[in-house]
Protein backbone atom coordinates (compact mmCIF):
# COMPACT_ATOMS: atom_id res chain seq x y z
CA UNK A 1 0.00 0.00 0.00
CA UNK A 2 2.24 2.68 1.11
CA UNK A 3 6.17 2.59 1.42
CA UNK A 4 8.57 5.49 2.25
CA UNK A 5 11.87 6.57 3.69
CA UNK A 6 12.63 9.72 5.31
CA UNK A 7 15.23 11.03 7.59
CA UNK A 8 13.99 10.67 10.94
CA UNK A 9 14.68 13.83 12.40
CA UNK A 10 12.52 15.37 9.67
CA UNK A 11 9.55 13.04 10.59
CA UNK A 12 9.51 14.05 14.02
CA UNK A 13 9.57 17.53 13.76
CA UNK A 14 6.41 16.87 11.44
CA UNK A 15 4.87 14.71 14.15
CA UNK A 16 5.86 17.29 16.54
CA UNK A 17 4.03 20.16 14.57
CA UNK A 18 0.13 17.87 15.02
CA UNK A 19 1.40 17.28 18.43
CA UNK A 20 0.95 20.60 19.66
CA UNK A 21 -3.02 20.47 19.01
CA UNK A 22 -3.69 17.27 18.70
CA UNK A 23 -2.70 13.70 20.22
CA UNK A 24 -4.10 11.49 17.28
CA UNK A 25 -4.78 12.11 13.46
CA UNK A 26 -5.88 10.71 10.56
CA UNK A 27 -2.86 10.38 7.58
CA UNK A 28 -4.15 10.56 4.32
CA UNK A 29 -1.33 8.69 1.92
CA UNK A 30 -1.57 9.67 -1.67
CA UNK A 31 0.63 8.84 -5.17
CA UNK A 32 1.99 12.64 -4.25
CA UNK A 33 2.42 13.02 -0.37
CA UNK A 34 1.28 12.45 2.81
CA UNK A 35 -1.45 15.15 4.76
CA UNK A 36 -2.92 15.96 7.61
CA UNK A 37 -5.92 18.15 8.98
CA UNK A 38 -7.13 17.69 12.41
CA UNK A 39 -9.03 19.56 14.81
CA UNK A 40 -8.35 19.78 18.84
CA UNK A 41 -11.17 18.78 21.25
CA UNK A 42 -12.62 22.18 22.06
CA UNK A 43 -12.84 23.53 18.35
CA UNK A 44 -10.05 26.21 18.83
CA UNK A 45 -6.73 25.13 16.99
CA UNK A 46 -6.43 23.57 13.52
CA UNK A 47 -3.01 21.86 11.90
CA UNK A 48 -2.91 21.14 8.80
CA UNK A 49 0.74 19.32 7.52
CA UNK A 50 1.54 18.23 3.78
CA UNK A 51 4.75 15.93 3.22
CA UNK A 52 4.81 15.96 -0.33
CA UNK A 53 6.83 13.21 -1.85
CA UNK A 54 9.64 15.42 -2.57
CA UNK A 55 10.51 15.38 1.34
CA UNK A 56 11.08 11.36 1.28
CA UNK A 57 13.80 9.99 0.05
CA UNK A 58 12.05 7.00 -1.24
CA UNK A 59 8.41 7.32 -1.35
CA UNK A 60 5.11 5.06 -3.11
CA UNK A 61 1.66 4.94 -2.65
CA UNK A 62 0.09 2.18 -4.98
CA UNK A 63 -3.80 2.62 -3.62
CA UNK A 64 -5.15 5.99 -1.63
CA UNK A 65 -5.10 4.92 2.22
CA UNK A 66 -6.05 6.60 5.07
CA UNK A 67 -4.66 5.53 8.46
CA UNK A 68 -4.86 6.28 11.96
CA UNK A 69 -1.82 7.11 14.58
CA UNK A 70 -1.64 7.69 17.99
CA UNK A 71 0.99 10.30 18.16
CA UNK A 72 2.15 10.49 21.51
CA UNK A 73 3.02 6.54 20.64
CA UNK A 74 4.57 7.41 17.65
CA UNK A 75 7.06 9.99 18.91
CA UNK A 76 8.14 8.45 21.72
CA UNK A 77 9.19 5.50 19.62
CA UNK A 78 10.64 7.49 16.80
CA UNK A 79 12.89 9.38 19.78
CA UNK A 80 14.29 6.32 20.26
CA UNK A 81 16.21 6.12 16.75
CA UNK A 82 18.96 8.10 15.72
CA UNK A 83 17.93 11.50 14.44
CA UNK A 84 20.22 11.47 11.42
CA UNK A 85 19.19 7.81 10.59
CA UNK A 86 16.62 7.27 7.55
CA UNK A 87 13.07 6.37 9.04
CA UNK A 88 11.84 2.97 6.34
CA UNK A 89 7.92 2.82 6.66
CA UNK A 90 6.01 0.01 4.89
CA UNK A 91 2.28 -0.21 5.19
CA UNK A 92 1.30 -3.75 4.19
CA UNK A 93 -2.56 -3.38 5.79
CA UNK A 94 -4.67 0.09 7.11
CA UNK A 95 -4.10 -1.65 10.54
CA UNK A 96 -0.40 -2.38 11.09
CA UNK A 97 2.75 -0.49 10.19
CA UNK A 98 6.49 -1.16 10.06
CA UNK A 99 9.36 1.24 10.89
CA UNK A 100 12.93 0.56 10.69
CA UNK A 101 15.51 3.06 12.02
CA UNK A 102 19.08 2.18 11.68
CA UNK A 103 18.73 -1.66 13.50
CA UNK A 104 15.81 -1.05 14.94
CA UNK A 105 12.63 -2.70 13.55
CA UNK A 106 8.95 -1.63 15.15
CA UNK A 107 5.77 -3.09 13.84
CA UNK A 108 3.07 -0.67 15.21
CA UNK A 109 -1.16 -1.35 15.59
CA UNK A 110 -2.81 1.63 14.26
CA UNK A 111 -6.27 3.22 15.15
CA UNK A 112 -9.14 2.27 13.19
CA UNK A 113 -9.36 6.36 11.18
CA UNK A 114 -12.94 6.36 11.96
CA UNK A 115 -12.66 6.44 15.72
CA UNK A 116 -10.37 9.42 15.36
CA UNK A 117 -12.10 13.17 15.26
CA UNK A 118 -13.08 14.16 11.98
CA UNK A 119 -11.46 16.42 9.43
CA UNK A 120 -12.20 19.64 10.11
CA UNK A 121 -13.17 21.42 7.12
CA UNK A 122 -11.23 24.71 6.07
CA UNK A 123 -12.57 28.15 7.05
CA UNK A 124 -12.82 30.59 4.77
CA UNK A 125 -11.73 33.78 5.89
CA UNK A 126 -9.92 37.04 4.62
CA UNK A 127 -7.11 38.03 6.83
CA UNK A 128 -6.14 41.95 5.73
CA UNK A 129 -2.85 41.56 8.52
CA UNK A 130 -0.04 39.83 7.45
CA UNK A 131 3.83 39.64 8.32
CA UNK A 132 6.82 37.61 8.09
CA UNK A 133 8.94 37.27 11.31
CA UNK A 134 11.83 34.86 12.79
CA UNK A 135 10.31 31.84 14.57
CA UNK A 136 12.51 32.49 17.66
CA UNK A 137 11.15 36.02 17.22
CA UNK A 138 7.68 34.71 17.74
CA UNK A 139 8.32 32.16 20.61
CA UNK A 140 10.04 35.25 22.37
CA UNK A 141 7.39 37.10 22.56
CA UNK A 142 4.99 34.13 23.34
CA UNK A 143 7.79 33.47 26.17
CA UNK A 144 7.80 36.80 27.36
CA UNK A 145 3.98 36.51 28.00
CA UNK A 146 3.83 33.16 29.56
CA UNK A 147 4.42 34.40 33.54
CA UNK A 148 2.61 37.66 33.07
CA UNK A 149 -0.87 36.57 32.17
CA UNK A 150 -3.42 34.28 29.99
CA UNK A 151 -4.01 36.17 27.19
CA UNK A 152 -2.02 37.44 24.40
CA UNK A 153 -2.73 40.20 21.57
CA UNK A 154 -1.37 39.90 18.17
CA UNK A 155 -1.54 43.13 16.33
CA UNK A 156 -0.39 45.61 13.40
CA UNK A 157 -0.62 48.72 13.33
CA UNK A 158 0.32 51.12 10.49
CA UNK A 159 0.11 55.20 11.89
CA UNK A 160 2.38 56.45 12.39
CA UNK A 161 4.56 53.38 10.95
CA UNK A 162 4.07 49.92 10.10
CA UNK A 163 4.72 47.82 13.55
CA UNK A 164 3.97 44.43 15.01
CA UNK A 165 2.92 43.85 18.24
CA UNK A 166 2.18 41.34 20.92
CA UNK A 167 1.20 42.00 24.05
CA UNK A 168 -0.33 40.69 27.44
CA UNK A 169 -1.33 42.25 29.99
CA UNK A 170 -2.24 40.37 33.72
CA UNK A 171 -3.56 41.77 36.32
CA UNK A 172 -0.59 44.15 37.24
CA UNK A 173 2.28 43.25 35.14
CA UNK A 174 2.18 44.17 30.86
CA UNK A 175 4.43 42.95 28.47
CA UNK A 176 5.34 44.32 25.12
CA UNK A 177 6.99 43.28 22.10
CA UNK A 178 7.52 45.96 19.11
CA UNK A 179 9.10 44.83 15.94
CA UNK A 180 9.70 47.12 13.09
CA UNK A 181 10.25 46.20 9.50
CA UNK A 182 13.79 46.12 9.62
CA UNK A 183 13.28 43.76 12.50
CA UNK A 184 10.80 41.72 10.12
CA UNK A 185 10.74 39.48 6.87
CA UNK A 186 7.68 41.70 5.39
CA UNK A 187 4.27 43.85 7.23
CA UNK A 188 1.35 44.55 5.53
CA UNK A 189 -2.09 45.75 6.27
CA UNK A 190 -4.72 45.68 3.12
CA UNK A 191 -8.12 47.61 3.75
CA UNK A 192 -7.30 48.36 7.47
CA UNK A 193 -5.19 51.06 9.41
CA UNK A 194 -4.68 48.27 12.45
CA UNK A 195 -6.11 44.69 12.66
CA UNK A 196 -5.61 43.02 16.26
CA UNK A 197 -6.82 39.97 17.98
CA UNK A 198 -6.14 38.27 21.31
CA UNK A 199 -5.38 34.85 22.02
CA UNK A 200 -5.08 32.38 24.69
CA UNK A 201 -1.31 31.48 25.56
CA UNK A 202 -1.68 27.84 26.27
CA UNK A 203 -2.93 27.19 22.76
CA UNK A 204 -0.01 29.57 21.56
CA UNK A 205 2.72 28.25 23.63
CA UNK A 206 2.36 24.76 22.29
CA UNK A 207 2.35 25.73 18.35
CA UNK A 208 5.45 28.65 19.07
CA UNK A 209 7.45 25.82 20.38
CA UNK A 210 7.34 24.15 17.08
CA UNK A 211 7.95 27.22 14.91
CA UNK A 212 10.63 28.19 16.87
CA UNK A 213 12.53 26.18 14.75
CA UNK A 214 11.37 27.52 11.48
CA UNK A 215 14.19 30.82 9.88
CA UNK A 216 10.46 32.09 8.52
CA UNK A 217 6.61 31.99 10.44
CA UNK A 218 3.68 34.04 8.45
CA UNK A 219 1.15 35.32 10.44
CA UNK A 220 -2.29 36.66 9.20
CA UNK A 221 -4.26 38.45 11.18
CA UNK A 222 -7.31 39.96 11.12
CA UNK A 223 -9.75 41.75 13.95
CA UNK A 224 -11.39 39.50 16.22
CA UNK A 225 -10.75 36.88 13.74
CA UNK A 226 -8.44 33.71 13.92
CA UNK A 227 -4.80 33.64 13.34
CA UNK A 228 -3.09 31.59 10.52
CA UNK A 229 0.10 30.42 11.72
CA UNK A 230 2.52 28.95 8.47
CA UNK A 231 5.68 27.75 7.86
CA UNK A 232 7.97 25.46 6.20
CA UNK A 233 10.59 22.75 7.50
CA UNK A 234 12.26 21.52 4.36
CA UNK A 235 9.75 20.57 2.12
CA UNK A 236 6.94 20.14 4.61
CA UNK A 237 4.58 22.70 5.14
CA UNK A 238 2.86 23.24 8.21
CA UNK A 239 -0.07 25.76 8.81
CA UNK A 240 -1.90 26.14 12.55
CA UNK A 241 -5.50 28.70 12.58
CA UNK A 242 -6.21 29.44 16.05
CA UNK A 243 -9.83 31.14 17.00
CA UNK A 244 -9.59 34.12 19.05
CA UNK A 245 -10.86 35.29 22.05
CA UNK A 246 -13.03 37.83 22.55
CA UNK A 247 -11.42 41.03 24.60
CA UNK A 248 -13.83 41.72 27.31
CA UNK A 249 -15.38 45.59 27.40
CA UNK B 1 -35.58 4.99 32.90
CA UNK B 2 -34.62 3.92 29.30
CA UNK B 3 -32.71 0.76 28.57
CA UNK B 4 -30.92 -1.51 30.82
CA UNK B 5 -28.41 -2.11 28.33
CA UNK B 6 -25.16 -0.35 30.26
CA UNK B 7 -23.32 -2.99 31.21
CA UNK B 8 -22.43 -3.82 27.18
CA UNK B 9 -20.45 -0.41 26.98
CA UNK B 10 -16.76 -0.09 27.98
CA UNK B 11 -16.27 3.54 29.52
CA UNK B 12 -13.50 6.19 29.66
CA UNK B 13 -13.08 7.60 32.85
CA UNK B 14 -12.26 11.52 32.12
CA UNK B 15 -12.28 14.69 34.28
CA UNK B 16 -13.82 17.71 34.11
CA UNK B 17 -10.60 19.28 33.02
CA UNK B 18 -10.96 16.84 29.31
CA UNK B 19 -14.09 18.40 28.45
CA UNK B 20 -13.31 22.13 28.41
CA UNK B 21 -14.30 23.84 25.67
CA UNK B 22 -17.27 20.75 24.93
CA UNK B 23 -20.42 21.65 24.13
CA UNK B 24 -23.16 19.09 26.23
CA UNK B 25 -26.15 18.19 24.53
CA UNK B 26 -28.01 17.75 27.61
CA UNK B 27 -30.97 15.03 28.42
CA UNK B 28 -32.74 17.84 30.36
CA UNK B 29 -34.99 15.64 32.11
CA UNK B 30 -32.70 13.34 33.37
CA UNK B 31 -30.54 15.54 35.00
CA UNK B 32 -33.44 16.99 37.16
CA UNK B 33 -34.29 13.94 37.94
CA UNK B 34 -31.10 13.57 39.07
CA UNK B 35 -31.14 16.74 40.91
CA UNK B 36 -35.04 16.05 42.27
CA UNK B 37 -33.78 12.77 43.77
CA UNK B 38 -31.00 13.19 45.04
CA UNK B 39 -30.99 16.80 46.87
CA UNK B 40 -32.59 16.23 49.79
CA UNK B 41 -32.68 16.50 53.53
CA UNK B 42 -31.56 13.30 55.15
CA UNK B 43 -35.48 12.17 55.82
CA UNK B 44 -36.09 12.41 51.74
CA UNK B 45 -37.79 15.86 52.28
CA UNK B 46 -36.79 17.97 49.25
CA UNK B 47 -35.75 21.65 49.39
CA UNK B 48 -38.12 23.91 49.46
CA UNK B 49 -38.83 27.73 49.69
CA UNK B 50 -41.26 29.62 52.75
CA UNK B 51 -43.71 28.66 50.31
CA UNK B 52 -43.16 25.31 50.02
CA UNK B 53 -42.47 25.22 46.40
CA UNK B 54 -39.70 22.30 45.85
CA UNK B 55 -36.55 24.28 44.94
CA UNK B 56 -33.64 20.69 44.37
CA UNK B 57 -33.41 21.14 40.93
CA UNK B 58 -33.21 24.82 40.82
CA UNK B 59 -29.73 24.26 43.91
CA UNK B 60 -28.86 22.10 41.07
CA UNK B 61 -29.01 24.06 38.47
CA UNK B 62 -27.46 26.92 40.32
CA UNK B 63 -24.51 25.21 42.09
CA UNK B 64 -23.60 22.58 39.96
CA UNK B 65 -23.51 24.23 36.44
CA UNK B 66 -21.60 26.91 37.82
CA UNK B 67 -18.87 24.37 38.35
CA UNK B 68 -19.15 23.01 34.78
CA UNK B 69 -19.33 26.68 33.38
CA UNK B 70 -16.10 27.51 35.20
CA UNK B 71 -14.82 24.34 34.03
CA UNK B 72 -15.07 25.59 29.75
CA UNK B 73 -17.58 23.74 29.25
CA UNK B 74 -20.77 24.53 27.14
CA UNK B 75 -23.96 23.04 28.47
CA UNK B 76 -27.11 22.99 26.12
CA UNK B 77 -30.19 21.53 27.51
CA UNK B 78 -32.62 19.31 25.46
CA UNK B 79 -35.85 19.01 26.86
CA UNK B 80 -38.60 16.01 25.94
CA UNK B 81 -41.50 17.07 24.24
CA UNK B 82 -44.34 14.83 23.14
CA UNK B 83 -43.58 11.42 24.52
CA UNK B 84 -44.32 8.49 21.53
CA UNK B 85 -47.51 6.83 22.50
CA UNK B 86 -45.60 3.39 22.75
CA UNK B 87 -44.25 5.23 26.17
CA UNK B 88 -47.81 5.73 27.37
CA UNK B 89 -47.46 2.11 28.99
CA UNK B 90 -43.76 3.54 31.04
CA UNK B 91 -45.62 6.83 31.97
CA UNK B 92 -48.42 4.92 33.76
CA UNK B 93 -46.39 2.18 35.46
CA UNK B 94 -44.12 5.11 37.07
CA UNK B 95 -46.67 6.91 38.25
CA UNK B 96 -48.28 3.96 39.68
CA UNK B 97 -44.82 3.35 41.07
CA UNK B 98 -44.45 7.15 42.52
CA UNK B 99 -47.91 6.80 43.91
CA UNK B 100 -46.73 3.78 45.75
CA UNK B 101 -43.39 5.43 47.26
CA UNK B 102 -45.20 8.40 48.04
CA UNK B 103 -47.37 6.42 50.72
CA UNK B 104 -44.30 4.53 51.74
CA UNK B 105 -42.42 7.19 51.99
CA UNK B 106 -44.64 9.33 54.47
CA UNK B 107 -45.17 5.86 56.65
CA UNK B 108 -41.43 5.58 56.93
CA UNK B 109 -41.15 9.37 58.21
CA UNK B 110 -44.03 8.43 60.90
CA UNK B 111 -41.83 5.41 62.08
CA UNK B 112 -38.72 7.60 62.04
CA UNK B 113 -37.25 5.56 59.97
CA UNK B 114 -35.01 7.76 58.00
CA UNK B 115 -33.09 5.54 55.51
CA UNK B 116 -36.43 3.97 54.04
CA UNK B 117 -37.80 7.96 54.22
CA UNK B 118 -34.69 8.62 51.43
CA UNK B 119 -35.13 5.79 49.48
CA UNK B 120 -39.05 5.91 48.89
CA UNK B 121 -38.64 9.63 48.57
CA UNK B 122 -36.59 9.27 45.74
CA UNK B 123 -38.60 7.29 44.31
CA UNK B 124 -41.48 9.77 44.28
CA UNK B 125 -40.02 12.25 42.28
CA UNK B 126 -41.99 13.62 39.70
CA UNK B 127 -40.75 16.03 37.41
CA UNK B 128 -44.11 18.81 37.44
CA UNK B 129 -44.73 21.65 34.86
CA UNK B 130 -43.70 23.99 37.95
CA UNK B 131 -40.28 21.90 37.81
CA UNK B 132 -39.72 22.19 34.13
CA UNK B 133 -40.60 25.70 33.80
CA UNK B 134 -38.41 27.03 36.78
CA UNK B 135 -35.77 25.56 34.95
CA UNK B 136 -35.83 26.87 32.00
CA UNK B 137 -36.05 30.12 33.53
CA UNK B 138 -32.90 29.93 35.37
CA UNK B 139 -31.08 28.42 32.56
CA UNK B 140 -32.08 31.46 31.26
CA UNK B 141 -30.78 34.33 33.23
CA UNK B 142 -27.50 32.22 33.73
CA UNK B 143 -27.57 32.52 29.58
CA UNK B 144 -27.26 28.79 29.04
CA UNK B 145 -29.28 27.87 25.95
CA UNK B 146 -32.22 25.22 26.41
CA UNK B 147 -34.26 23.69 23.10
CA UNK B 148 -37.46 21.43 22.85
CA UNK B 149 -37.17 18.36 21.45
CA UNK B 150 -40.54 17.42 19.63
CA UNK B 151 -40.58 14.10 21.14
CA UNK B 152 -37.76 12.07 22.99
CA UNK B 153 -35.13 14.65 24.29
CA UNK B 154 -32.27 12.22 23.80
CA UNK B 155 -33.03 11.81 19.85
CA UNK B 156 -32.95 15.80 19.59
CA UNK B 157 -29.56 15.72 21.46
CA UNK B 158 -28.02 12.66 19.44
CA UNK B 159 -29.27 14.84 16.24
CA UNK B 160 -27.34 17.79 17.69
CA UNK B 161 -24.30 15.84 17.60
CA UNK B 162 -24.80 14.55 14.07
CA UNK B 163 -25.74 18.50 12.99
CA UNK B 164 -22.27 19.50 14.32
CA UNK B 165 -24.16 21.57 17.01
CA UNK B 166 -22.72 19.79 20.12
CA UNK B 167 -19.68 17.64 21.04
CA UNK B 168 -21.36 15.35 23.89
CA UNK B 169 -24.55 13.74 25.09
CA UNK B 170 -24.99 14.52 28.58
CA UNK B 171 -27.24 11.24 30.15
CA UNK B 172 -27.04 9.29 32.91
CA UNK B 173 -29.46 6.75 30.28
CA UNK B 174 -27.82 4.61 27.88
CA UNK B 175 -30.65 5.09 25.24
CA UNK B 176 -29.04 8.09 23.10
CA UNK B 177 -26.68 5.54 21.77
CA UNK B 178 -29.61 3.62 20.67
CA UNK B 179 -30.61 7.27 19.34
CA UNK B 180 -27.30 6.88 17.40
CA UNK B 181 -25.42 9.12 19.78
CA UNK B 182 -21.57 8.83 19.21
CA UNK B 183 -20.09 10.22 22.51
CA UNK B 184 -21.85 9.85 25.92
CA UNK B 185 -20.84 11.37 29.06
CA UNK B 186 -21.88 10.29 32.48
CA UNK B 187 -21.57 11.57 36.20
CA UNK B 188 -20.71 15.35 34.99
CA UNK B 189 -22.99 16.65 37.18
CA UNK B 190 -22.93 14.72 40.24
CA UNK B 191 -19.80 15.33 41.97
CA UNK B 192 -18.15 13.09 44.81
CA UNK B 193 -19.34 10.22 46.82
CA UNK B 194 -22.18 8.32 45.78
CA UNK B 195 -24.58 6.14 48.27
CA UNK B 196 -25.39 2.37 47.07
CA UNK B 197 -29.06 1.95 47.43
CA UNK B 198 -29.90 0.09 50.31
CA UNK B 199 -26.61 -0.22 51.47
CA UNK B 200 -24.13 2.09 54.27
CA UNK B 201 -21.84 2.11 51.21
CA UNK B 202 -20.36 5.22 49.16
CA UNK B 203 -18.54 5.16 45.87
CA UNK B 204 -16.54 7.75 44.40
CA UNK B 205 -18.21 8.62 41.10
CA UNK B 206 -16.65 10.22 38.15
CA UNK B 207 -16.92 11.43 34.88
CA UNK B 208 -16.84 9.25 32.11
CA UNK B 209 -17.23 9.04 28.70
CA UNK B 210 -18.77 6.16 25.89
CA UNK B 211 -18.13 6.59 22.11
CA UNK B 212 -20.65 4.54 20.30
CA UNK B 213 -18.60 3.66 17.13
CA UNK B 214 -15.71 2.38 19.67
CA UNK B 215 -18.60 -0.06 21.59
CA UNK B 216 -20.15 -1.18 18.54
CA UNK B 217 -16.60 -2.06 17.23
CA UNK B 218 -15.60 -4.01 19.84
CA UNK B 219 -18.78 -5.73 20.27
CA UNK B 220 -18.55 -6.52 16.41
CA UNK B 221 -22.32 -5.90 16.15
CA UNK B 222 -23.75 -2.57 14.11
CA UNK B 223 -25.90 0.12 15.25
CA UNK B 224 -28.84 -1.85 14.23
CA UNK B 225 -28.57 -4.95 16.35
CA UNK B 226 -27.46 -2.24 19.23
CA UNK B 227 -31.02 -1.28 19.08
CA UNK B 228 -32.28 -4.70 18.91
CA UNK B 229 -30.70 -5.75 21.98
CA UNK B 230 -32.33 -2.64 23.64
CA UNK B 231 -35.20 -4.03 22.76
CA UNK B 232 -34.97 -7.18 23.43
CA UNK B 233 -33.76 -6.32 26.93
CA UNK B 234 -36.63 -3.81 26.99
CA UNK B 235 -37.20 0.17 26.69
CA UNK B 236 -39.17 2.86 27.38
CA UNK B 237 -41.88 2.01 24.32
CA UNK B 238 -41.75 -2.14 24.92
CA UNK B 239 -41.37 -4.85 27.49
CA UNK B 240 -38.68 -6.99 27.19
CA UNK B 241 -38.31 -10.56 26.68
CA UNK B 242 -38.32 -12.13 30.35
CA UNK B 243 -35.56 -13.27 31.55
CA UNK B 244 -33.20 -11.76 28.77
CA UNK B 245 -30.50 -9.53 30.30
CA UNK B 246 -28.44 -7.45 28.48
CA UNK B 247 -25.35 -9.84 27.93
CA UNK B 248 -28.01 -12.98 26.67
CA UNK B 249 -29.36 -10.71 24.17
CA UNK B 250 -25.92 -9.60 23.38
CA UNK B 251 -24.95 -13.04 22.49
CA UNK B 252 -28.83 -14.21 20.89
CA UNK B 253 -27.76 -11.66 18.88
CA UNK B 254 -24.79 -12.09 17.76
CA UNK B 255 -25.44 -15.73 16.95
CA UNK B 256 -28.73 -15.24 15.00
CA UNK B 257 -28.37 -11.78 13.35
CA UNK B 258 -31.19 -10.38 14.18
CA UNK B 259 -34.06 -9.82 16.61
CA UNK B 260 -36.84 -11.51 14.42
CA UNK B 261 -34.65 -14.84 14.38
CA UNK B 262 -34.12 -14.17 18.15
CA UNK B 263 -37.79 -13.96 18.91
CA UNK B 264 -38.56 -16.68 16.37
CA UNK B 265 -36.15 -19.36 18.45
CA UNK B 266 -37.33 -17.96 21.54
CA UNK B 267 -40.66 -18.59 20.50
CA UNK B 268 -41.91 -15.12 21.42
CA UNK B 269 -43.20 -12.10 20.52
CA UNK B 270 -42.74 -8.24 21.10
CA UNK B 271 -46.04 -6.05 20.61
CA UNK B 272 -45.27 -3.68 17.75
CA UNK B 273 -41.56 -4.31 17.10
CA UNK B 274 -41.29 -2.76 13.91
CA UNK B 275 -42.81 0.96 15.28
CA UNK B 276 -40.57 0.35 18.87
CA UNK B 277 -37.30 -0.25 15.74
CA UNK B 278 -38.31 2.80 13.91
CA UNK B 279 -38.41 5.13 16.87
CA UNK B 280 -34.83 4.62 17.43
CA UNK B 281 -33.94 4.55 13.86
CA UNK B 282 -35.97 7.08 12.25
CA UNK B 283 -36.72 9.31 15.75
CA UNK B 284 -39.00 12.18 15.03
CA UNK B 285 -36.18 15.55 15.64
CA UNK B 286 -35.61 19.19 13.98
CA UNK B 287 -33.27 21.26 13.03
CA UNK B 288 -35.53 24.19 13.67
CA UNK B 289 -33.36 25.47 16.69
CA UNK B 290 -31.57 27.79 18.29
CA UNK B 291 -28.17 27.77 20.18
CA UNK B 292 -26.76 31.08 21.65
CA UNK B 293 -25.04 31.62 25.14
CA UNK B 294 -26.02 34.27 26.66
CA UNK B 295 -25.07 36.48 28.97
CA UNK B 296 -25.60 36.40 33.05
CA UNK B 297 -28.33 38.42 34.35
CA UNK B 298 -27.25 39.31 37.85
CA UNK B 299 -29.99 40.91 38.68
CA UNK B 300 -32.80 38.10 37.51
CA UNK B 301 -31.10 35.56 39.34
CA UNK B 302 -31.28 37.17 43.13
CA UNK B 303 -34.81 38.48 42.00
CA UNK B 304 -35.38 35.06 41.27
CA UNK B 305 -33.09 32.29 43.63
CA UNK B 306 -33.07 35.23 46.42
CA UNK B 307 -36.61 37.26 46.64
CA UNK B 308 -38.51 34.82 45.33
CA UNK B 309 -37.41 31.12 46.38
CA UNK B 310 -35.30 32.41 49.39
CA UNK B 311 -31.66 31.62 48.73
CA UNK B 312 -28.82 32.73 50.33
CA UNK B 313 -28.06 36.21 48.72
CA UNK B 314 -24.49 35.94 49.69
CA UNK B 315 -24.12 32.58 48.62
CA UNK B 316 -26.18 33.40 44.96
CA UNK B 317 -23.62 36.46 45.12
CA UNK B 318 -20.49 34.65 45.18
CA UNK B 319 -22.28 32.31 42.24
CA UNK B 320 -22.66 35.37 40.03
CA UNK B 321 -19.03 36.18 40.39
CA UNK B 322 -17.99 32.85 39.49
CA UNK B 323 -20.35 32.63 36.67
CA UNK B 324 -18.83 36.11 35.12
CA UNK B 325 -15.49 35.54 35.40
CA UNK B 326 -15.78 32.03 33.72
CA UNK B 327 -13.83 31.17 30.36
CA UNK B 328 -16.41 32.06 27.97
CA UNK B 329 -14.31 34.68 25.52
CA UNK B 330 -12.42 31.81 24.14
CA UNK B 331 -13.98 31.23 20.19
CA UNK B 332 -14.30 28.14 18.52
CA UNK B 333 -12.59 27.80 14.83
CA UNK B 334 -16.03 26.80 13.80
CA UNK B 335 -18.14 30.14 13.69
CA UNK B 336 -15.69 30.66 10.60
CA UNK B 337 -16.41 26.85 8.83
Amino acid sequence: MFKGSIRTSALRSSIDALLAVVDEARFNLTPTGVSVRAVDAANVAMVSLELPDSAFDAYSVDKEVTIGLDLSKFIDLLKMGNPDSICEMDLQDSSRLKIKMGSLKYSISLLEPSTIKREPKIPEIELPGEVILRGSDFRQGIKASEPIGDYLVVGIETKPKEIFIMETEGDVDRVTLELDKDDLFSISVVGEDAVRSMFSIEYLKEISKVTSAADEVKLKIGKDFPIDISFAVGDASVRYLLAPRIEAD
Amino acid sequence: MGSDIGVLFEREEITLKDLKGMRIAIDGHNILYQFLSSIRQADGTPLMDRDGNVTSHLSGIIYRFTNLIEAGIKPIFVFDGKPPDLKARTIEKRREIRNTAKEKWDDAKKRGDEEAAMKFAKGSTKITDDVISGSKKLLDLMGIPHIDAPSEGEAQAAHLLENGDADLIGSQDFDSLMFGGEELVRNFAITGKRKIPGKKIYVDITPERISLRENLKRLGITQEQLIEIGILVGTDFNDGVKGVGAKTALKLIKKEGTIEKVLKLLNVEIEGLEEVKSIFTNPEVTNEYVIRWGKVDEAGLIQFLCDRHDFSVNRIEKVILRLKSADNGQMRLDKWF
